[in-house]
């Protein structure tokens, strides 16, 4: 399940990062310095999710949280980087738990291990 | 001439005294850096609060055979992949990333020979770096308009070549044992000579004062009127003609000791934040129970370990560049490194800063030096601005735009 939570949200981000390299460059905009470095970062996003999501298969529920939240965030920076350049929302990936209780947990794990 | 400089540093580094430990692989390399770590680990903040050269951990650190590990196996060495060289920085960085940082334009320099030096060259300076001998660097200029230009003066004269020029941010200078001096020809081509630490005409000068990285010594070099034989010369610019992995060699070291500095900092935050004390109106016994903390700690742990992740693929994709330089595998490894080096800057200044807030005022004393973490990820990170590379990565993604190919991408 979890696992399946990492693939919806980068299926958002790759969906949204591909729609709006579409726009950008329809509307001239795929020079502009600022806008080219706003896909970047949100590129950059992306392959941290898919980096650390390469590792779940083997990993420990640890690492599947740390793919999730960065899946997550490269969601997030999808939905607002859309909707800064073209006006309009998109719908965000599976329903999940919220993303302060994910940040609790793996924060409470690596706290609290035993040292 | 060179001791008359008022400002000339004094030490010089002796030849090692015995060979250095000879590393035989990837996984030797790892550990004798763990174990080097814990050494460094000891006395990192009293280095850092004196200001404190550190001359007898570099012999240590050099000694240790981790100087060597790209040598290639043909040349006697381990041949490490760049996986396994960013893992060693990281880990050294953790301890120190003043120490991390040194070997930067060493391993540079090691890569840069393989790429353009002739066999002659390669036997000689490989078996050089095996017994132990560091390289420094002089290649920044102290007064061009853009930190590719270079205006030092190399002059072929027969079998001699003469070297003039000021340089700057010279990192690993002073400690070294052979100073790498870039220059350019008569065409604007870029050369490295390797110059002896104590040749005539060549003075360091250790007027380093940043507040972070601390015992770097990253101050300037005079090259006035320097010569070394014409075999000691390697055309560096070759290595930029062609599609080569000496950019991406270059930078992915300094992610790998910004994400040390990150590791660092959050092993800090760890320790401190179990340490804190409940704030009153949390109704909780102890700092650790704190919903607030964990949260915030959860936040730098996934991005320490994307940023891990992405160190990763970046030592991947310079192991494949250099197994099999193309237009297309140099740029990838070029966007690869870029986004290793966006993810390390933000957590290692995150974490850094995060230490302090978690821990309270009392992590402010100097006696404690918890601030060298963020002084020394404000100070590293600065070496080429990150701005850049997001549009790096952008461009590429964007536009199919390779990355420009120079030692900073």
């Amino acid at each position: 399940m979890s696992e399946s939570l990492v693939h919806a949200d980068l299926l958002v981000a790759r969906d949204a990062a591909a729609s709006l390299a579409q726009h950008v460059k329809a509307i001239d905009l795929n020079q502009d310095p600022l806008v080219i470095a706003a896909i970047g970062d949100l590129q950059v996003r992306i392959e941290a999710a898919e980096a650390l999501l390469q590792g779940v298969a083997e990993g420990s529920p640890t690492v599947v949280l740390q793919a999730r939240l960065a899946a997550r965030h490269a969601q997030a920076r999808a939905r607002e980087l859309h909707l800064d350049l073209t006006g309009r929302v998109i719908d965000a990936g599976l329903p999940d738990e919220p993303l302060s209780t994910l940040l609790r947990r793996l924060g409470d794990h690596h706290l609290n291990l035993p040292v | 001439m060179t001791d008359q400089h008022p400002q000339a540093a004094g030490r010089i580094a002796a030849a090692p005294r015995e060979p250095a430990r000879v590393i035989r692989s990837d996984a030797e390399a790892i550990e004798v850096a763990r174990h080097l770590a814990e050494d460094f680990a000891r006395e990192a903040v009293e280095r850092d609060r004196l200001r404190r050269l550190p001359w007898d951990e570099l012999e240590r650190f050099s000694q240790s055979g981790l100087w060597a590990i790209t040598v290639p196996q043909a040349y006697g060495g381990a041949g490490v992949s760049w996986v396994t060289v960013s893992e060693v920085i990281a880990t050294v960085s953790a301890a120190d990333p003043s120490l991390g940082q040194l070997p930067q334009n060493h391993f540079g320099v090691v890569n840069n020979l393989l790429l353009t030096g002739s066999e002659a060259q390669k036997q000689a300076y490989f078996a050089k770096v095996l017994a132990g001998y560091r390289f420094g660097n002089a290649f920044s200029e102290a007064k061009s308009k853009q930190v590719t230009a270079f205006e030092t003066r190399v002059q072929f004269d027969g079998d001699r070549v003469r070297l003039n020029g000021e340089k700057a941010y010279c990192t690993g200078a002073l400690f070294a044992h052979i100073v790498p001096v870039a220059g350019v020809d008569e065409q604007q081509r870029p050369f490295i000579a390797f110059v002896p630490r104590d040749a005539h005409g060549l003075t360091i000068i250790n007027d380093w004062d940043g507040f972070g990285q601390r015992i770097t010594a990253s101050g300037r070099a005079l090259v006035d009127d320097v010569t070394v034989p014409a075999g000691d010369v390697i055309p560096a610019w070759k290595a930029y003609d062609q599609p080569t992995a000496d950019g991406p060699v270059s930078q992915i070291i300094q992610a790998a000791v910004d994400t040390g500095i990150a590791r660092g900092a959050f092993a800090a935050t760890l320790e401190v934040a179990r340490q804190a004390r409940p704030w009153p109106d949390s109704g909780l016994e102890h700092g650790w129970q704190d919903p607030h903390s964990q949260a915030l700690i959860g936040d730098l742990a996934w991005r320490l370990a994307a940023a891990e992740a992405i160190l990763r693929k970046a030592g991947e994709a310079v192991d494949q560049a250099l197994a099999e330089p193309s237009e297309a595998s140099v740029a990838r490894a070029s966007v690869v490194v870029g986004q290793a080096k966006v993810l390390s800057t933000e957590i290692a200044l995150l974490a850094a800063s995060r230490l302090l807030e978690l821990g309270g005022t009392r992590t402010v004393s100097e006696r404690r030096g918890l601030d060298r973490f963020w002084r020394n990820a404000r100070t590293h990170t600065l070496h080429d601005p990150v701005r850049w590379k997001y549009h790096l990565i952008g461009n590429a993604h964007l536009n199919g735009v390779h990355p420009p190919r120079h030692a900073w991408n």
